[in-house]
Protein backbone atom coordinates (compact mmCIF):
# COMPACT_ATOMS: atom_id res chain seq x y z
CA UNK A 1 0.00 0.00 0.00
CA UNK A 2 2.81 1.71 0.14
CA UNK A 3 2.44 4.69 -2.86
CA UNK A 4 5.55 5.03 -5.50
CA UNK A 5 6.87 8.18 -6.46
CA UNK A 6 5.83 10.21 -3.64
CA UNK A 7 8.70 11.73 -1.13
CA UNK A 8 8.18 10.49 2.29
CA UNK A 9 9.50 12.40 5.80
CA UNK A 10 9.79 10.97 9.17
CA UNK A 11 6.29 12.37 9.57
CA UNK A 12 4.60 10.57 6.51
CA UNK A 13 1.99 8.67 7.53
CA UNK A 14 1.74 5.24 5.81
CA UNK A 15 -0.99 2.15 5.61
CA UNK A 16 -0.18 -1.27 6.48
CA UNK A 17 -1.27 -4.76 7.93
CA UNK A 18 -0.07 -6.53 10.91
CA UNK A 19 -0.74 -10.20 10.68
CA UNK A 20 -1.50 -12.88 13.63
CA UNK A 21 -0.58 -16.43 13.28
CA UNK A 22 -4.14 -17.11 11.77
CA UNK A 23 -3.69 -14.79 9.46
CA UNK A 24 -6.21 -12.58 10.11
CA UNK A 25 -4.67 -8.87 10.84
CA UNK A 26 -5.30 -5.15 11.65
CA UNK A 27 -4.59 -2.53 9.19
CA UNK A 28 -2.33 0.28 11.11
CA UNK A 29 -1.92 4.01 10.11
CA UNK A 30 1.78 5.27 11.44
CA UNK A 31 4.32 7.53 10.42
CA UNK A 32 7.40 6.30 9.15
CA UNK A 33 9.73 7.63 12.27
CA UNK A 34 7.53 5.67 14.83
CA UNK A 35 9.46 2.71 16.45
CA UNK A 36 8.77 -0.88 16.39
CA UNK A 37 7.94 -1.18 19.86
CA UNK A 38 4.70 1.70 19.03
CA UNK A 39 3.20 -0.46 16.18
CA UNK A 40 3.79 -3.63 18.52
CA UNK A 41 2.12 -2.13 21.32
CA UNK A 42 -1.46 -0.79 18.91
CA UNK A 43 -1.69 -4.24 16.66
CA UNK A 44 -1.51 -6.28 20.05
CA UNK A 45 -4.19 -3.90 21.60
CA UNK A 46 -6.46 -4.15 17.88
CA UNK A 47 -5.30 -7.68 17.71
CA UNK A 48 -6.73 -8.41 21.22
CA UNK A 49 -3.17 -10.13 22.19
CA UNK A 50 -1.81 -9.44 26.06
CA UNK A 51 1.14 -7.34 25.80
CA UNK A 52 4.25 -8.61 26.94
CA UNK A 53 6.60 -10.90 25.14
CA UNK A 54 5.33 -10.23 22.61
CA UNK A 55 7.59 -9.75 18.65
CA UNK A 56 7.06 -8.06 15.52
CA UNK A 57 8.23 -10.14 13.05
CA UNK A 58 8.65 -10.06 9.11
CA UNK A 59 7.61 -13.25 7.65
CA UNK A 60 9.30 -13.53 4.08
CA UNK A 61 7.67 -15.61 1.34
CA UNK A 62 10.33 -18.37 1.41
CA UNK A 63 9.03 -18.66 5.38
CA UNK A 64 11.97 -17.28 7.05
CA UNK A 65 11.13 -15.03 10.42
CA UNK A 66 13.05 -12.20 10.77
CA UNK A 67 12.68 -10.17 14.25
CA UNK A 68 12.00 -6.44 14.16
CA UNK A 69 14.14 -5.02 16.93
CA UNK A 70 11.73 -2.43 19.12
CA UNK A 71 13.67 0.67 18.15
CA UNK A 72 13.48 -0.34 14.62
CA UNK A 73 12.11 2.94 12.72
CA UNK A 74 10.51 3.08 8.93
CA UNK A 75 8.99 -1.03 9.35
CA UNK A 76 6.62 -0.55 6.66
CA UNK A 77 8.95 0.13 3.79
CA UNK A 78 12.00 -1.47 5.03
CA UNK A 79 10.01 -4.98 4.21
CA UNK A 80 11.29 -6.96 1.78
CA UNK A 81 9.64 -6.92 -1.60
CA UNK A 82 6.98 -9.85 -0.60
CA UNK A 83 7.48 -9.76 3.30
CA UNK A 84 4.81 -9.24 5.24
CA UNK A 85 4.42 -8.03 9.07
CA UNK A 86 3.33 -10.27 11.66
CA UNK A 87 3.05 -9.88 15.44
CA UNK A 88 3.19 -12.91 17.68
CA UNK A 89 4.19 -14.28 21.40
CA UNK A 90 7.95 -15.01 21.33
CA UNK A 91 7.18 -18.80 22.33
CA UNK A 92 5.05 -19.15 19.65
CA UNK A 93 7.59 -17.91 16.62
CA UNK A 94 7.25 -20.90 14.98
CA UNK A 95 3.70 -20.94 13.83
CA UNK A 96 4.21 -17.90 11.44
CA UNK A 97 4.04 -19.27 7.85
CA UNK A 98 3.74 -16.68 5.00
CA UNK A 99 -0.07 -16.17 3.14
CA UNK A 100 -1.37 -16.56 0.45
CA UNK A 101 -0.90 -13.52 -1.36
CA UNK A 102 3.29 -13.12 -0.95
CA UNK A 103 3.27 -16.26 -3.00
CA UNK A 104 2.94 -13.97 -5.90
CA UNK A 105 1.19 -14.71 -8.78
CA UNK A 106 -0.25 -18.07 -9.94
CA UNK A 107 -0.29 -19.84 -12.97
CA UNK A 108 -3.17 -18.36 -14.56
CA UNK A 109 -1.46 -15.08 -14.17
CA UNK A 110 1.80 -14.30 -16.17
CA UNK A 111 0.90 -10.80 -18.15
CA UNK A 112 2.90 -12.31 -20.98
CA UNK A 113 0.19 -11.02 -23.44
CA UNK A 114 0.32 -7.84 -22.49
CA UNK A 115 3.78 -7.61 -22.80
CA UNK A 116 3.83 -9.00 -26.16
CA UNK A 117 1.24 -6.01 -27.31
CA UNK A 118 3.74 -3.20 -26.02
CA UNK A 119 6.39 -2.30 -27.35
CA UNK A 120 10.08 -2.73 -25.74
CA UNK A 121 10.93 0.90 -25.82
CA UNK A 122 7.62 2.37 -24.38
CA UNK A 123 7.81 -0.19 -21.40
CA UNK A 124 11.16 1.02 -20.79
CA UNK A 125 10.61 4.44 -21.29
CA UNK A 126 7.19 4.10 -18.34
CA UNK A 127 9.84 1.79 -16.10
CA UNK A 128 12.24 4.80 -16.07
CA UNK A 129 9.69 7.98 -15.87
CA UNK A 130 9.08 5.65 -12.86
CA UNK A 131 11.90 4.48 -11.63
CA UNK A 132 13.36 8.53 -11.90
CA UNK A 133 10.63 9.50 -9.86
CA UNK A 134 11.63 7.10 -7.06
CA UNK A 135 15.01 7.79 -7.68
CA UNK A 136 14.94 11.60 -6.67
CA UNK A 137 12.76 11.18 -3.90
CA UNK A 138 15.56 9.54 -2.19
CA UNK A 139 16.59 11.45 0.73
CA UNK A 140 15.70 15.21 0.59
CA UNK A 141 15.39 15.62 3.87
CA UNK A 142 17.22 18.60 5.26
CA UNK A 143 20.27 18.23 7.39
CA UNK A 144 19.18 20.97 9.89
CA UNK A 145 16.20 18.77 11.84
CA UNK A 146 18.77 16.30 12.52
CA UNK A 147 21.67 17.97 13.11
CA UNK A 148 19.36 19.56 16.05
CA UNK A 149 18.54 16.18 17.09
CA UNK A 150 22.59 15.19 16.95
CA UNK A 151 23.36 18.43 18.69
CA UNK A 152 21.38 17.86 21.83
CA UNK A 153 22.62 14.72 22.58
CA UNK A 154 26.05 15.65 22.75
CA UNK A 155 28.69 15.16 24.43
CA UNK A 156 28.62 11.28 24.17
CA UNK A 157 29.40 11.39 20.37
CA UNK A 158 27.24 8.54 18.17
CA UNK A 159 28.99 7.50 14.70
CA UNK A 160 26.02 9.44 13.58
CA UNK A 161 27.24 12.55 14.93
CA UNK A 162 30.19 12.38 13.83
CA UNK A 163 29.84 12.16 10.71
CA UNK A 164 27.43 14.78 10.59
CA UNK A 165 29.54 17.37 11.86
CA UNK A 166 32.20 15.52 9.31
CA UNK A 167 30.38 16.14 6.63
CA UNK A 168 28.97 19.63 7.36
CA UNK A 169 32.80 20.19 7.18
CA UNK A 170 32.68 19.16 3.47
CA UNK A 171 29.22 20.63 2.94
CA UNK A 172 27.35 17.59 2.51
CA UNK A 173 24.14 18.31 4.50
CA UNK A 174 21.59 15.96 2.50
CA UNK A 175 22.55 12.58 1.86
CA UNK A 176 20.91 10.84 4.90
CA UNK A 177 19.11 8.08 3.74
CA UNK A 178 22.19 6.70 2.17
CA UNK A 179 24.51 6.88 5.41
CA UNK A 180 21.61 5.40 7.59
CA UNK A 181 21.03 2.68 5.87
CA UNK A 182 24.52 1.55 5.73
CA UNK A 183 24.76 2.05 9.33
CA UNK A 184 22.20 -0.02 9.83
CA UNK A 185 22.25 -1.79 13.24
CA UNK A 186 24.57 0.82 14.87
CA UNK A 187 22.88 2.52 18.25
CA UNK A 188 22.17 6.34 16.54
CA UNK A 189 20.33 8.79 18.04
CA UNK A 190 17.49 10.41 16.66
CA UNK A 191 15.21 8.64 14.21
CA UNK A 192 16.77 7.53 11.13
CA UNK A 193 14.56 7.73 8.03
CA UNK A 194 15.08 5.22 5.25
CA UNK A 195 12.04 5.36 3.12
CA UNK A 196 12.69 6.52 0.12
CA UNK A 197 15.71 4.96 -0.26
CA UNK A 198 13.85 1.64 0.66
CA UNK A 199 11.03 2.17 -1.80
CA UNK A 200 13.97 2.51 -4.20
CA UNK A 201 15.65 -1.28 -3.47
CA UNK A 202 12.34 -2.57 -3.13
CA UNK A 203 11.76 -1.23 -6.89
CA UNK A 204 15.43 -2.67 -7.98
CA UNK A 205 14.45 -6.35 -6.51
CA UNK A 206 10.99 -5.99 -8.08
CA UNK A 207 12.08 -5.04 -11.81
CA UNK A 208 15.06 -8.21 -11.12
CA UNK A 209 12.03 -10.81 -9.98
CA UNK A 210 9.82 -9.53 -12.36
CA UNK A 211 11.88 -10.51 -15.54
CA UNK A 212 12.25 -14.22 -13.79
CA UNK A 213 8.50 -14.59 -12.70
CA UNK A 214 7.52 -13.70 -16.42
CA UNK A 215 9.48 -16.13 -17.78
CA UNK A 216 8.82 -18.98 -15.59
CA UNK A 217 5.11 -18.17 -16.03
CA UNK A 218 5.27 -18.52 -19.79
CA UNK A 219 4.87 -22.48 -20.22
CA UNK A 220 5.35 -22.47 -24.02
CA UNK A 221 8.69 -22.58 -25.38
CA UNK A 222 8.19 -19.86 -28.02
CA UNK A 223 6.01 -17.38 -26.10
CA UNK A 224 8.70 -17.90 -23.31
CA UNK A 225 11.59 -16.99 -26.02
CA UNK A 226 9.80 -14.03 -27.17
CA UNK A 227 9.47 -13.05 -23.57
CA UNK A 228 13.13 -13.16 -23.24
CA UNK A 229 14.04 -11.22 -26.18
CA UNK A 230 11.30 -8.63 -24.47
CA UNK A 231 13.26 -8.19 -21.62
CA UNK A 232 17.02 -7.93 -22.54
CA UNK A 233 15.40 -5.26 -25.42
CA UNK A 234 13.73 -3.82 -22.31
CA UNK A 235 16.87 -3.22 -20.62
CA UNK A 236 18.69 -2.35 -23.71
CA UNK A 237 16.48 0.61 -24.01
CA UNK A 238 16.60 1.37 -20.32
CA UNK A 239 20.36 1.31 -20.43
CA UNK A 240 19.56 4.18 -23.25
CA UNK A 241 17.50 5.99 -21.67
CA UNK A 242 20.18 6.44 -18.44
CA UNK A 243 18.53 3.83 -15.94
CA UNK A 244 21.59 1.57 -15.45
CA UNK A 245 19.87 0.54 -12.49
CA UNK A 246 16.60 -1.05 -14.44
CA UNK A 247 18.78 -1.97 -16.97
CA UNK A 248 21.42 -4.23 -14.66
CA UNK A 249 18.38 -5.39 -12.47
CA UNK A 250 16.58 -7.26 -15.44
CA UNK A 251 19.75 -8.52 -16.64
CA UNK A 252 20.48 -10.06 -13.25
CA UNK A 253 17.06 -11.44 -13.00
CA UNK A 254 17.61 -13.09 -16.41
CA UNK A 255 21.20 -14.69 -14.93
CA UNK A 256 19.31 -16.12 -11.93
CA UNK A 257 19.57 -20.02 -12.08
CA UNK A 258 15.91 -20.27 -12.59
CA UNK A 259 16.21 -18.27 -15.95
CA UNK A 260 19.95 -19.50 -16.95
CA UNK A 261 19.29 -22.87 -17.20
CA UNK A 262 16.50 -22.54 -19.67
CA UNK A 263 18.83 -23.95 -22.22
CA UNK A 264 15.71 -24.41 -24.88
CA UNK A 265 14.78 -20.78 -24.48
CA UNK A 266 18.31 -18.97 -24.84
CA UNK A 267 19.01 -21.60 -27.95
CA UNK A 268 15.82 -19.90 -30.25
CA UNK A 269 17.39 -16.37 -29.48
CA UNK A 270 18.19 -14.28 -32.54
CA UNK A 271 22.75 -14.05 -32.07
CA UNK A 272 21.93 -10.33 -32.33
CA UNK A 273 19.83 -10.20 -29.07
CA UNK A 274 22.20 -12.90 -27.38
CA UNK A 275 24.74 -10.33 -28.18
CA UNK A 276 22.83 -7.48 -26.24
CA UNK A 277 22.47 -9.40 -23.51
CA UNK A 278 25.99 -10.20 -23.32
CA UNK A 279 27.43 -6.79 -23.17
CA UNK A 280 24.61 -6.01 -20.71
CA UNK A 281 25.52 -8.89 -18.72
CA UNK A 282 29.25 -7.97 -18.88
CA UNK A 283 28.24 -4.67 -16.68
CA UNK A 284 27.49 -6.89 -13.89
CA UNK A 285 30.48 -8.63 -14.09
CA UNK A 286 32.01 -8.30 -10.60
CA UNK A 287 35.55 -8.98 -11.08
CA UNK A 288 38.40 -6.12 -10.13
CA UNK A 289 35.92 -4.70 -7.92
CA UNK A 290 33.56 -3.96 -10.77
CA UNK A 291 36.11 -2.51 -13.09
CA UNK A 292 33.68 -2.69 -16.42
CA UNK A 293 30.63 -0.98 -14.72
CA UNK A 294 33.09 1.67 -13.47
CA UNK A 295 34.25 2.05 -16.26
CA UNK A 296 31.15 2.51 -18.00
CA UNK A 297 29.21 4.55 -15.84
CA UNK A 298 32.25 7.06 -15.58
CA UNK A 299 31.60 7.92 -19.31
CA UNK A 300 28.02 8.78 -18.36
CA UNK A 301 26.47 12.28 -18.15
CA UNK A 302 23.58 12.97 -16.17
CA UNK A 303 21.10 12.25 -15.58
CA UNK A 304 21.99 8.59 -14.57
CA UNK A 305 20.27 6.16 -12.26
CA UNK A 306 23.50 4.36 -11.42
CA UNK A 307 22.71 0.60 -10.27
CA UNK A 308 21.77 1.08 -6.50
CA UNK A 309 23.44 -2.33 -5.29
CA UNK A 310 27.15 -1.63 -6.23
CA UNK A 311 26.85 2.55 -4.56
CA UNK A 312 25.37 0.68 -1.02
CA UNK A 313 28.25 -2.10 -1.41
CA UNK A 314 30.84 0.48 -1.78
CA UNK A 315 29.22 2.34 1.44
CA UNK A 316 29.13 -0.56 3.46
CA UNK A 317 32.42 -1.55 2.78
CA UNK A 318 33.55 2.04 3.38
CA UNK A 319 32.16 1.81 6.81
CA UNK A 320 32.83 -1.66 7.81
CA UNK A 321 36.43 -1.76 6.73
CA UNK A 322 37.30 1.88 8.64
CA UNK A 323 37.55 2.86 11.97
CA UNK A 324 35.76 6.10 12.42
CA UNK A 325 37.70 7.13 15.13
CA UNK A 326 41.62 7.05 15.18
CA UNK A 327 42.82 8.00 18.45
CA UNK A 328 40.18 9.88 19.24
CA UNK A 329 40.55 11.69 15.94
CA UNK A 330 37.72 11.67 13.69
CA UNK A 331 39.16 9.66 10.44
CA UNK A 332 38.73 11.67 7.19
CA UNK A 333 39.94 9.56 5.43
CA UNK A 334 37.13 7.57 5.61
CA UNK A 335 34.68 10.76 5.63
CA UNK A 336 36.05 11.26 2.08
CA UNK A 337 35.38 7.53 1.37
CA UNK A 338 31.32 8.16 2.02
CA UNK A 339 31.37 11.30 0.49
CA UNK A 340 32.51 10.10 -2.78
CA UNK A 341 29.63 7.69 -3.24
CA UNK A 342 27.41 10.48 -2.28
CA UNK A 343 28.90 12.56 -4.74
CA UNK A 344 28.21 10.26 -7.60
CA UNK A 345 25.07 9.95 -6.11
CA UNK A 346 24.50 14.02 -6.54
CA UNK A 347 26.14 14.17 -9.80
CA UNK A 348 23.90 11.17 -11.27
CA UNK A 349 21.19 14.03 -10.27
CA UNK A 350 22.51 17.21 -11.58
CA UNK A 351 20.09 17.29 -14.31
CA UNK A 352 16.59 16.00 -14.45
CA UNK A 353 15.31 13.24 -16.55
CA UNK A 354 13.23 15.13 -19.16
CA UNK A 355 12.68 12.52 -22.74
CA UNK A 356 9.85 13.09 -24.48
CA UNK A 357 8.04 9.44 -24.97
CA UNK A 358 8.24 7.33 -27.76
CA UNK A 359 5.41 6.62 -29.87
CA UNK A 360 3.23 4.49 -28.17
CA UNK A 361 1.55 1.44 -28.76
CA UNK A 362 -1.05 1.47 -25.64
CA UNK A 363 -2.61 4.42 -23.54
CA UNK A 364 -0.50 5.48 -21.81
CA UNK A 365 -1.97 5.30 -18.88
CA UNK A 366 -2.42 1.43 -19.27
CA UNK A 367 1.13 1.06 -19.67
CA UNK A 368 1.87 3.27 -16.52
CA UNK A 369 -0.49 1.44 -14.37
CA UNK A 370 1.29 -1.85 -15.67
CA UNK A 371 4.79 -1.20 -14.35
CA UNK A 372 4.12 1.12 -11.26
CA UNK A 373 2.33 -2.39 -10.06
CA UNK A 374 3.84 -5.44 -11.22
CA UNK A 375 3.41 -8.45 -9.23
CA UNK A 376 6.09 -11.11 -8.70
CA UNK A 377 7.28 -14.08 -7.05
CA UNK A 378 10.48 -13.46 -4.53
CA UNK A 379 11.42 -16.83 -3.55
CA UNK A 380 14.22 -18.81 -5.60
CA UNK A 381 12.54 -22.03 -4.61
CA UNK A 382 9.05 -21.86 -6.16
CA UNK A 383 10.82 -20.17 -9.62
CA UNK A 384 13.37 -22.90 -9.68
CA UNK A 385 10.40 -25.42 -9.38
CA UNK A 386 8.82 -23.53 -11.82
CA UNK A 387 11.65 -23.59 -14.17
CA UNK A 388 12.19 -27.32 -13.67
CA UNK A 389 8.63 -27.59 -14.88
CA UNK A 390 8.69 -25.65 -17.99
CA UNK A 391 11.80 -27.22 -19.18
CA UNK A 392 12.85 -30.59 -17.28
CA UNK A 393 16.12 -31.73 -16.57
CA UNK A 394 16.98 -34.25 -19.06
CA UNK B 1 -3.93 -21.15 -6.03
CA UNK B 2 -6.12 -23.65 -3.83
CA UNK B 3 -9.58 -22.21 -2.41
CA UNK B 4 -9.54 -22.49 1.48
CA UNK B 5 -12.99 -23.91 1.67
CA UNK B 6 -13.02 -23.97 5.13
CA UNK B 7 -13.56 -20.51 5.55
CA UNK B 8 -16.79 -18.49 5.54
CA UNK B 9 -16.39 -15.03 4.98
CA UNK B 10 -18.38 -12.32 6.16
CA UNK B 11 -17.70 -8.48 5.43
CA UNK B 12 -18.95 -5.65 6.78
CA UNK B 13 -19.67 -2.28 5.16
CA UNK B 14 -21.15 1.17 6.37
CA UNK B 15 -20.74 4.59 6.11
CA UNK B 16 -17.87 5.64 8.80
CA UNK B 17 -18.97 5.95 12.67
CA UNK B 18 -22.40 4.07 12.26
CA UNK B 19 -20.61 0.96 14.66
CA UNK B 20 -19.34 -1.07 12.42
CA UNK B 21 -16.58 -1.99 14.39
CA UNK B 22 -18.73 -2.02 17.59
CA UNK B 23 -20.34 -4.93 16.32
CA UNK B 24 -17.97 -6.94 15.17
CA UNK B 25 -16.09 -6.51 18.26
CA UNK B 26 -19.38 -6.91 20.45
CA UNK B 27 -19.89 -10.39 18.32
CA UNK B 28 -16.11 -11.12 18.54
CA UNK B 29 -15.05 -10.37 21.87
CA UNK B 30 -17.92 -9.19 23.93
CA UNK B 31 -16.99 -6.14 25.00
CA UNK B 32 -17.99 -2.38 23.60
CA UNK B 33 -15.67 0.59 23.70
CA UNK B 34 -16.89 4.01 24.26
CA UNK B 35 -15.12 6.44 21.50
CA UNK B 36 -14.28 6.71 17.63
CA UNK B 37 -11.16 5.14 16.16
CA UNK B 38 -11.87 4.69 12.31
CA UNK B 39 -11.14 1.48 11.09
CA UNK B 40 -8.64 0.92 8.15
CA UNK B 41 -9.49 -2.71 8.16
CA UNK B 42 -8.97 -5.51 9.95
CA UNK B 43 -10.33 -8.89 10.41
CA UNK B 44 -11.72 -11.47 13.11
CA UNK B 45 -12.43 -14.82 13.08
CA UNK B 46 -14.56 -16.96 15.08
CA UNK B 47 -14.99 -20.81 14.98
CA UNK B 48 -17.93 -21.85 14.20
CA UNK B 49 -19.95 -25.01 13.19
CA UNK B 50 -20.84 -25.96 10.14
CA UNK B 51 -22.65 -28.83 8.06
CA UNK B 52 -21.54 -30.78 11.32
CA UNK B 53 -17.83 -29.56 11.24
CA UNK B 54 -15.92 -27.10 12.63
CA UNK B 55 -14.93 -23.83 9.99
CA UNK B 56 -13.97 -20.49 10.61
CA UNK B 57 -16.10 -17.55 10.16
CA UNK B 58 -13.50 -14.46 8.98
CA UNK B 59 -15.41 -11.51 9.55
CA UNK B 60 -13.59 -8.01 7.49
CA UNK B 61 -14.25 -5.16 9.20
CA UNK B 62 -13.64 -2.65 6.66
CA UNK B 63 -13.15 1.48 6.69
CA UNK B 64 -16.45 3.71 6.25
CA UNK B 65 -14.31 6.37 4.43
CA UNK B 66 -14.00 5.85 0.91
CA UNK B 67 -10.14 6.43 0.17
CA UNK B 68 -9.92 2.48 -0.63
CA UNK B 69 -12.24 1.87 -3.54
CA UNK B 70 -9.83 -1.11 -4.84
CA UNK B 71 -10.00 -2.55 -1.53
CA UNK B 72 -13.76 -2.52 -1.35
CA UNK B 73 -13.99 -4.36 -4.45
CA UNK B 74 -11.68 -7.02 -3.44
CA UNK B 75 -13.46 -7.61 -0.45
CA UNK B 76 -16.78 -7.66 -2.27
CA UNK B 77 -14.73 -10.40 -4.52
CA UNK B 78 -14.03 -12.28 -1.48
CA UNK B 79 -16.81 -12.01 0.78
CA UNK B 80 -19.44 -15.07 0.94
CA UNK B 81 -22.17 -12.70 3.10
CA UNK B 82 -22.35 -9.25 3.25
CA UNK B 83 -23.68 -6.73 6.48
CA UNK B 84 -24.81 -3.87 5.43
CA UNK B 85 -24.79 -0.99 8.70
CA UNK B 86 -26.38 2.29 8.69
CA UNK B 87 -26.72 4.22 12.01
CA UNK B 88 -30.48 5.14 12.23
CA UNK B 89 -29.29 8.52 14.36
CA UNK B 90 -28.62 8.91 10.73
CA UNK B 91 -30.42 9.25 7.28
CA UNK B 92 -27.25 9.77 5.20
CA UNK B 93 -26.02 6.63 6.45
CA UNK B 94 -28.53 4.30 4.80
CA UNK B 95 -28.10 6.15 1.53
CA UNK B 96 -24.48 6.29 1.29
CA UNK B 97 -25.55 1.89 1.02
CA UNK B 98 -26.68 2.20 -2.36
CA UNK B 99 -23.53 2.26 -3.78
CA UNK B 100 -21.99 -0.13 -1.82
CA UNK B 101 -25.36 -2.51 -2.81
CA UNK B 102 -24.28 -1.53 -6.51
CA UNK B 103 -21.23 -2.47 -6.31
CA UNK B 104 -21.69 -5.63 -4.61
CA UNK B 105 -24.30 -6.42 -7.36
CA UNK B 106 -21.88 -5.40 -10.24
CA UNK B 107 -19.49 -7.47 -8.87
CA UNK B 108 -21.48 -10.51 -7.98
CA UNK B 109 -23.49 -11.05 -11.19
CA UNK B 110 -25.19 -14.05 -10.35
CA UNK B 111 -28.47 -13.90 -8.80
CA UNK B 112 -28.63 -11.75 -6.19
CA UNK B 113 -30.94 -13.76 -3.93
CA UNK B 114 -27.95 -16.84 -3.27
CA UNK B 115 -25.64 -14.28 -1.29
CA UNK B 116 -27.07 -13.64 1.95
CA UNK B 117 -27.25 -10.01 2.90
CA UNK B 118 -28.08 -8.70 5.95
CA UNK B 119 -29.59 -4.73 6.60
CA UNK B 120 -28.32 -3.64 9.56
CA UNK B 121 -30.00 -0.73 11.95
CA UNK B 122 -27.42 0.09 14.14
CA UNK B 123 -27.52 2.58 17.06
CA UNK B 124 -31.52 1.71 17.86
CA UNK B 125 -30.33 2.41 21.56
CA UNK B 126 -30.25 6.38 20.79
CA UNK B 127 -33.79 7.02 20.82
CA UNK B 128 -33.61 10.71 20.60
CA UNK B 129 -31.49 11.40 18.22
CA UNK B 130 -33.31 8.97 15.69
CA UNK B 131 -33.79 9.61 12.15
CA UNK B 132 -34.43 6.67 10.24
CA UNK B 133 -37.81 4.68 11.79
CA UNK B 134 -37.53 0.76 11.78
CA UNK B 135 -40.38 0.27 9.02
CA UNK B 136 -37.89 2.53 6.32
CA UNK B 137 -35.48 0.11 7.08
CA UNK B 138 -37.49 -2.45 6.39
CA UNK B 139 -38.81 -1.34 3.09
CA UNK B 140 -34.87 -0.76 1.90
CA UNK B 141 -34.48 -4.07 2.81
CA UNK B 142 -37.25 -5.59 0.91
CA UNK B 143 -36.18 -3.39 -2.08
CA UNK B 144 -32.96 -5.08 -1.74
CA UNK B 145 -34.37 -8.51 -1.11
CA UNK B 146 -32.26 -8.91 1.70
CA UNK B 147 -33.35 -9.64 5.54
CA UNK B 148 -33.31 -6.80 7.90
CA UNK B 149 -32.66 -6.04 11.64
CA UNK B 150 -32.17 -3.19 14.33
CA UNK B 151 -29.31 -3.76 16.25
CA UNK B 152 -27.35 -1.80 19.09
CA UNK B 153 -23.53 -2.87 19.47
CA UNK B 154 -24.06 -0.86 22.80
CA UNK B 155 -26.52 -3.00 24.58
CA UNK B 156 -25.72 -5.89 22.83
CA UNK B 157 -29.01 -5.69 21.46
CA UNK B 158 -29.54 -8.55 18.35
CA UNK B 159 -25.80 -8.51 17.81
CA UNK B 160 -25.78 -12.12 18.14
CA UNK B 161 -28.61 -12.80 16.26
CA UNK B 162 -27.65 -10.56 13.39
CA UNK B 163 -24.97 -12.89 12.89
CA UNK B 164 -26.73 -15.73 13.34
CA UNK B 165 -29.47 -14.84 10.42
CA UNK B 166 -27.08 -14.39 8.18
CA UNK B 167 -25.27 -17.75 8.67
CA UNK B 168 -28.78 -19.03 8.25
CA UNK B 169 -29.68 -17.44 4.99
CA UNK B 170 -26.45 -19.09 3.40
CA UNK B 171 -28.39 -22.05 1.44
CA UNK B 172 -25.12 -24.29 0.29
CA UNK B 173 -23.89 -24.88 3.85
CA UNK B 174 -25.98 -25.26 6.93
CA UNK B 175 -23.97 -23.24 9.96
CA UNK B 176 -24.64 -22.18 13.60
CA UNK B 177 -23.02 -20.19 15.51
CA UNK B 178 -21.86 -21.96 18.55
CA UNK B 179 -20.06 -25.24 18.80
CA UNK B 180 -21.92 -26.59 21.78
CA UNK B 181 -23.73 -24.81 24.88
CA UNK B 182 -21.32 -23.29 26.24
CA UNK B 183 -21.74 -19.69 24.55
CA UNK B 184 -24.92 -19.43 26.03
CA UNK B 185 -25.07 -16.41 28.12
CA UNK B 186 -27.55 -15.17 30.07
CA UNK B 187 -28.18 -11.94 28.23
CA UNK B 188 -28.69 -8.49 30.04
CA UNK B 189 -30.69 -5.91 28.62
CA UNK B 190 -34.15 -5.07 27.30
CA UNK B 191 -35.68 -8.81 25.58
CA UNK B 192 -34.16 -10.20 22.68
CA UNK B 193 -37.00 -9.84 19.55
CA UNK B 194 -36.40 -11.98 16.70
CA UNK B 195 -36.96 -9.69 14.19
CA UNK B 196 -38.67 -6.73 13.09
CA UNK B 197 -39.32 -4.97 16.11
CA UNK B 198 -39.95 -1.62 16.33
CA UNK B 199 -38.37 0.63 19.48
CA UNK B 200 -39.55 4.05 19.36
Amino acid sequence: MIEKGEIFFGFSAVIFRVHCADHTYCTLRFPLEAPAALIKRSAADKLGLKQGDLLLVEVKSTGERIIIPDRRTCVATGLSLNGALFISPKEHLDALTPLQEQMGPGVMDGTGSFLESVSSQELAYWLTVTDWEAFQCIHPVSGGSLQRDFAAKAPTWSFAQILNVAFIVMGFNHCYELLYKVLEGESLSGQPMTGNLDVFIRRTSELQYWAATEICLATNLSKRSALMRKFIKVAAYCQEYGNVNGALAIVSGLSTPAISRLNHTWEKLPTRIRKVFGELEGLTDPSRNHRRYRMYVGTLKPPVIPYMPILLKDMTFSHEGNQTLLDSLVNFEKMHLLAQSLRMMRACRARSWEIPPPPSTKSEAEVRSYVTSLHVIDCERILNQMSQRVEPRR
Amino acid sequence: MPEQSNDYRVVVFGAGGVGKSSLVQRFVKGTFREGYVPTIEDTYTQVISCNKNVCTLQITDTTGSHQFPAMMRLNITKGHAFILVYSVTSRQSLKELSAIWDAILETKNEAMGDIPVMLAGNKCDETESREVNCSEGEEQAKRWRCNFMETSAKTNFNVKELFQELLNMEKNRNMTLSLDGKEKKSQKGPHKFKEKCCLM
